[in-house]
């Protein structure tokens, strides 16, 4: 009933606001562009306060006694191996975005900190900070949290794993069942625009990648056939189950990006990245407290701000409706703490070492080496990174593995995208039939095409960032209702939580 | 993966094994060049490089090498006696066995000969000799003590072969004697052309000679050992890697002065870096793997094919290489620069100032994706009408420009729209001044409009003294309201002595060139993001724009009607109207803030009991 009522009113706004798109694609995105920025650039004071507020709300609820509840019943064990997990957590959570930004962002920073002079040795120890904030804790504790919340009611106490759960515990009588449709609704929308502006670009890299490393030329036709090549992918892999194809494909993926790291740690300026990266952890470290909160009211840079760092935070939380439900569907049976420090403290050291080596390298070349890498980033992403593996042996197989590496973080994202989309619509079903997969994947693969057939990237990043600044209100309500059900876990006991079983007792009051 | 880790650790293992050779060289372009091909060499060979370049002076890079903190540079034969404390010995081959058998009792190797010979000359300009005779150093001598000679600070010290002993050997006394340091010595070519000097000592490889067409003067007594260019490697170098000796073989008799001079010219004149001039000889010869064509350029600057080789559009060109080294860059022919700019075919566009705008019934209106990031001195209307024809602009029925979007065009666009009838305008298919003066001759226009900086070869070319057509003023027009509309133009004369074939000065308009680059996108959202992709492309960075400013020398500000680059924008105070500017984000925000008290009241509610 609730689920019909939801994917109606899903399709009733996607569908126009679709259409709007590929219709009149520089009139939708200029309102959608407008939009987002004024509500960034007007509240910009809110969405750092709140990106660091579920940083501290992580934080503190692993270490707090809450740290020890685990997401199951006290039997469980976790369904996947940690390695897997992790490499899981990763292939969803991160993008081609990844690679690209590995060079290009220290890169930039090292040449315009903000507030500083650029190219001094201040400026790159600032810029590793800077990058670090971005995709670091940050990032990782949108995801956490929007797990965490889905995590809890579904495996802890065996509601369904639908955003709009931990909601409809806080309100009471009808206006419960308004707020959780309308929570569900927002969920999908803004997974469905996420995704398909996600995949509209991630097609669209893959394809100046193949334009950058074998010379293809980018038509429209070349788009097309990217994306019938990865819905093949995606939905093999979605019709395999997440234990298979998401599983493998993310060993891959992961084994890829490590092996390209140590590649360029081993054949680049080993001794200055591993240097980098310890003062990186130093500097991060100690910087996070007067990073988290930095605006730049006195200099007059809010732009600055809004251009990277919010730029960033919009986009974690426009990913967040989807890794935070898929995170969730893999983390069954572990603790809070383990829980926090897997999703979030062990993807960000990850981070640290992967900008400092991409990051480090390009500073070694900017500082003792030939230099130029800056003029390139501004220029052309795509040819900053594939100029950057010229300075390295076998480039040529360095680019093509690149070019794998981002197709297969596409695949990925599609994948649980499309898996996330089919639990949603089935009332939370944790394995939810091919017939639904199918379904949501033809739909995102349409929407997708259309986008990029209106030929304007900016419709993608619009429909994308869009999507987030709702579901930023939802997230809100997500955590009130799991601080409230913590809260009553507490001081009810386990009579709360009658529906993950009788083991709970002990091992709640042990911990407690 | 176990795979990939195993790979990967036999190729760390091999990097390991891989020997590193030390190469240095002295502080002049030619010296390094060499030392790049060196390097070059010997990593295509295999080896890993570590670069000193420069690693001193003459002698500072002698002692160095010494020192052991490098394995080789490149040396030359003469200067090996002078270090050696041996006497010059002009005759080559015996030099070469000299120094090879001095140089091996030190530890020190002499490879073969690279097959170039680079001696000093003494230049003077053509007219010294035909002022006041000079065409050997004989002639010299009488002359010297009227005239003043400028060295480098280095020739000046070398004990055996430098201006002393020079001086001595022929007897010359000169009025004035002015050094200047090793690092600037291709500054005594400005002092020899500039009348600050009368005599300098330069390399017989220095592009200037044949350039400024310089006479080096001949002795029957020479003075100047042979100098030819070999690597000096360290014996421990060897003995620890033998194969440095032959892979540095492949260059020996490969070189002339003539090639030495190409190169040399590509690094002095056209501001490319060392190595990669050096890469280009180097597949140029077929001894590394390569391309010598393919290889597209990183950063291009769309320019008028005509511009291309004139001084403005050089040091343009050696302005962007110096602030971009290590990026290969190149001017990109268009006839429409600012159009093909906007197409992303090129990263910067040197275009006259009327490019940067949009023509609409008179009025310009600037491009909102451009900005400018330097001005470069002015280029001119050229207004070109049949020689026998009395009519004057203002009497044109039909005007011709260039092609769409070419500058020319779209002053045409703008002269049609404040003529009252207004002409018709002919796009004529190139902006080569020919193909405006065929226009004009062959009747398909009365007036043919050419934007050009002043004596531009192709215009130059045609106002020969039997020229069909002639310039007509063009500035009449300019008057009023279209000043006011097309204020970035300016009055301007074409003297009479500019081409061969105007006998009285020419009234006209000129505009400034400039450099224009992208602006920043209009939406503030960042193009980055986890799987973020975006087809903007971002304005020149400040780095580059402000080292652009900086090796373009002196040059005019940017005209207040262009947009500046952020970077050469001074700070401006926001100025601030009310001490609300912005109520709608007020109300934004406590929105916000009430729901955030909301969400609190939510969470401290006690349950439903």
């Amino acid at each position: 009933m609730t689920r019909n009522l939801v994917f109606i009113l899903s399709i009733c706004i996607c569908l126009p606001v679709g259409a709007w798109g590929v219709l009149a694609p520089d009139q939708m995105t200029a309102a959608a562009l407008q939009f987002t920025t004024y509500v960034m650039t007007g509240a910009s004071w809110f969405w750092l306060i709140l990106c660091t507020g579920l940083v501290i709300l992580s934080a503190g609820l692993a270490l707090s006694p809450y740290g020890k509840i685990r997401l199951g019943a006290d039997d469980d064990r976790p369904e996947f191996s940690t390695g897997s997990w992790l490499a899981m957590l990763f292939a969803s959570g991160m993008g081609a975005g990844l690679l690209f930004w590995g060079v290009a962002e220290p890169v930039t920073h090292f040449d315009a900190p903000p507030g500083m002079l650029g190219g001094t040795p201040e400026a790159a120890r600032e810029a590793m900070v800077i990058t670090n904030l971005h995709w670091g804790l940050h990032a990782w504790a949108i995801y956490g949290v929007c797990g965490l919340v889905i995590a809890y009611f579904a495996f802890r106490r065996g509601e369904r794993s639908l955003i709009s759960t931990p909601i409809r515990a806080i309100f009471r009588g009808t206006a419960a069942g308004r707020a959780a449709t309308a929570a569900d609704v927002l969920g999908v929308i803004a997974v469905v625009f996420g995704l398909a502006g996600s995949l509209a670009m991630g097609t669209l890299q893959v394809r100046s990648g193949l334009a950058t490393v074998f010379a293809v030329v980018p038509t429209e036709t070349v788009s097309i056939a990217i994306l019938g090549v990865l819905f093949a992918f995606y939905m093999l892999s979605a019709s395999t189950g997440v234990d298979k194809g998401i599983k493998i494909l993310s060993n891959i993926n992961i084994s890829i990006a490590i092996a390209i790291m140590l590649f360029v740690i081993v054949f680049g300026p080993t001794e200055f990245v591993l240097e980098t990266f310890v003062t990186t952890i130093g500097a991060y470290t100690s910087r996070l407290p007067e990073m988290a909160f930095k605006l730049f009211p006195y200099e007059g840079l809010t732009d600055w701000s809004v251009t990277w760092t919010l730029t960033y935070l919009i986009w974690w939380l426009a990913w967040g409706p989807f890794v935070g439900v898929f995170i969730a569907r893999i983390s069954r049976g572990r603790t809070i703490r383990e829980f926090c420090a897997g999703v979030i403290l062990v993807p960000t050291l990850f981070s640290i070492l992967w900008f400092s080596t991409f990051g480090g390298a390009a500073f070694y070349i900017e500082l003792f080496g030939p230099g130029g890498l800056s003029e390139l980033v501004a220029a052309d992403v795509t040819d900053a990174l594939f100029a950057f593996f010229e300075y390295f042996p076998f480039s040529p197989v360095l680019s093509s593995l690149a070019v794998l590496l981002i197709f297969i973080f596409l695949v990925t994202s599609a994948d649980s995208g499309t898996f996330v989309l089919s639990m949603m619509t089935t009332n939370g079903d944790l394995n939810p039939p091919i017939m639904h997969k199918f379904v949501w994947g033809i739909l995102i693969a349409a929407l997708t095409g259309a986008t990029l057939f209106s030929g304007s990237v900016e419709v993608a990043r619009a429909m994308a960032a869009t999507g987030a600044i709702p579901f930023s209100a939802i997230l809100l309500l997500q955590v009130v209702g799991l601080m409230r059900a913590l809260r009553e876990d507490q001081t009810e006991g386990p009579g709360a939580m009658k529906a993950t079983g009788p083991g709970i007792a002990a091992q709640t009051s042990d911990g407690s | 993966m176990r795979i990939v880790l195993t790979l990967l650790i036999l190729l760390a293992v091999g990097a390991c094994s891989q020997p590193t050779v030390r190469v240095g060289s002295k502080d002049f372009t030619e010296n390094k060049i060499l030392a790049e091909m060196f390097a070059l060499l010997l990593e295509d060979a295999g080896f890993r490089v570590q670069r000193t370049i420069p690693a001193g002076s003459v002698t500072g890079t002698f002692d160095v090498l010494r020192g052991g903190t490098i394995d080789l540079y490149p040396e030359y034969t003469g200067t090996g006696l002078v270090l050696l404390g041996l006497p010059a010995l002009p005759d080559r081959d015996q030099a070469f066995v000299v120094v090879s058998r001095e140089f091996a009792k030190v530890g020190l190797t002499v490879l073969d000969r690279l097959g170039l010979q680079n001696t000093y000359s003494v230049l003077i300009t053509e007219n010294l000799t035909t002022a006041r005779g000079v065409a050997s150093i004989a002639d010299l001598a009488k002359q010297a003590p009227d005239l003043r000679i400028a060295v480098s600070d280095d020739f000046a010290r070398r004990p055996a072969d430098g201006l002393q002993p020079f001086l001595d050997h022929y007897g010359l006394r000169f009025r004035d004697v002015a050094t200047v340091p090793l690092r600037d010595r291709l500054h005594l070519y400005d002092m020899l052309l500039e009348g600050k000097a009368d005599v300098i000592i330069g390399f017989q490889t220095d592009p200037q000679i044949v350039d400024y067409q310089l006479r080096a003067l001949a002795s029957d007594t020479p003075f100047f050992p042979a100098y030819e260019a070999v690597p000096l490697v360290t014996q421990e170098a060897l003995s620890r890697a033998p194969a440095i000796g032959y892979t540095l073989q492949k260059l020996a008799g490969k070189l002339d002065v003539q090639r030495m001079r190409a190169l040399n010219r590509e690094v002095i004149f056209a501001g490319r870096s060392p190595r990669n001039v050096a890469r280009a000889a180097l597949v140029q010869m077929n001894l590394i793997p390569g391309s010598v064509t393919a290889e597209q350029p990183d950063i291009q600057i769309a320019i008028d094919p005509w511009e291309v080789g004139g001084p403005i559009a050089t040091a343009v060109l050696r302005a962007a290489r110096q602030a971009l080294p290590e990026r290969e860059t190149a001017f990109r022919k268009s006839v429409a620069p600012v159009a093909s700019l906007l197409r992303h075919e090129a990263r910067m566009a040197w275009t006259p100032s009327i490019g940067q705008f949009r023509i609409v019934n008179g009025s310009a209106y600037l491009y909102p994706e451009l900005e400018s990031i330097a001005a470069t001195g002015s280029v001119f209307v050229h207004a070109l009408a049949r020689r026998d024809d009395t009519a004057s602009l203002a009497g044109a029925k039909t005007i011709a420009g260039g092609p769409l979007g070419s500058p020319s065009h779209k002053f045409a666009e703008a002269v049609a729209a404040w003529h009252t009838p207004a002409p018709q305008i002919v796009s004529l298919p190139d902006t080569d001044a020919a193909t405006a003066a065929g226009a004009v001759i062959a009747g398909k226009a009365d007036v043919a409009f050419v934007i050009a900086s002043l004596n531009r070869t192709d215009i130059a070319k045609l106002l020969q003294p039997d020229a069909q057509v002639k310039l007509i003023a063009a500035d009449r027009w300019w008057v009023g309201s279209a000043r006011l509309a097309l204020p970035f133009l300016a009055k301007a004369r074409i003297t009479a002595d500019v081409y061969a074939a105007t006998s009285e000065p020419v009234e006209t308009l000129a505009m400034q060139a400039t450099v224009a680059g992208p602006s920043p996108p209009a939406s503030i959202i960042g193009r980055q993001g986890p799987s973020s992709y975006s087809e903007d492309v971002y304005p020149v960075t400040d780095s580059v724009v402000l080292a652009f400013n900086e090796h373009l020398g002196t040059h005019p500000d940017i005209g207040p009607h262009l947009r500046r680059a952020a970077a050469l924008t001074p700070e401006q105070r926001r100025g601030v109207a009310r001490l609300n500017p912005t109520p709608g984000q007020t109300v934004l925000s406590l929105a916000i803030i009430l729901y955030l008290f909301w969400c609190g009241w939510l969470f401290v509610r006690p349950r439903k009991a």
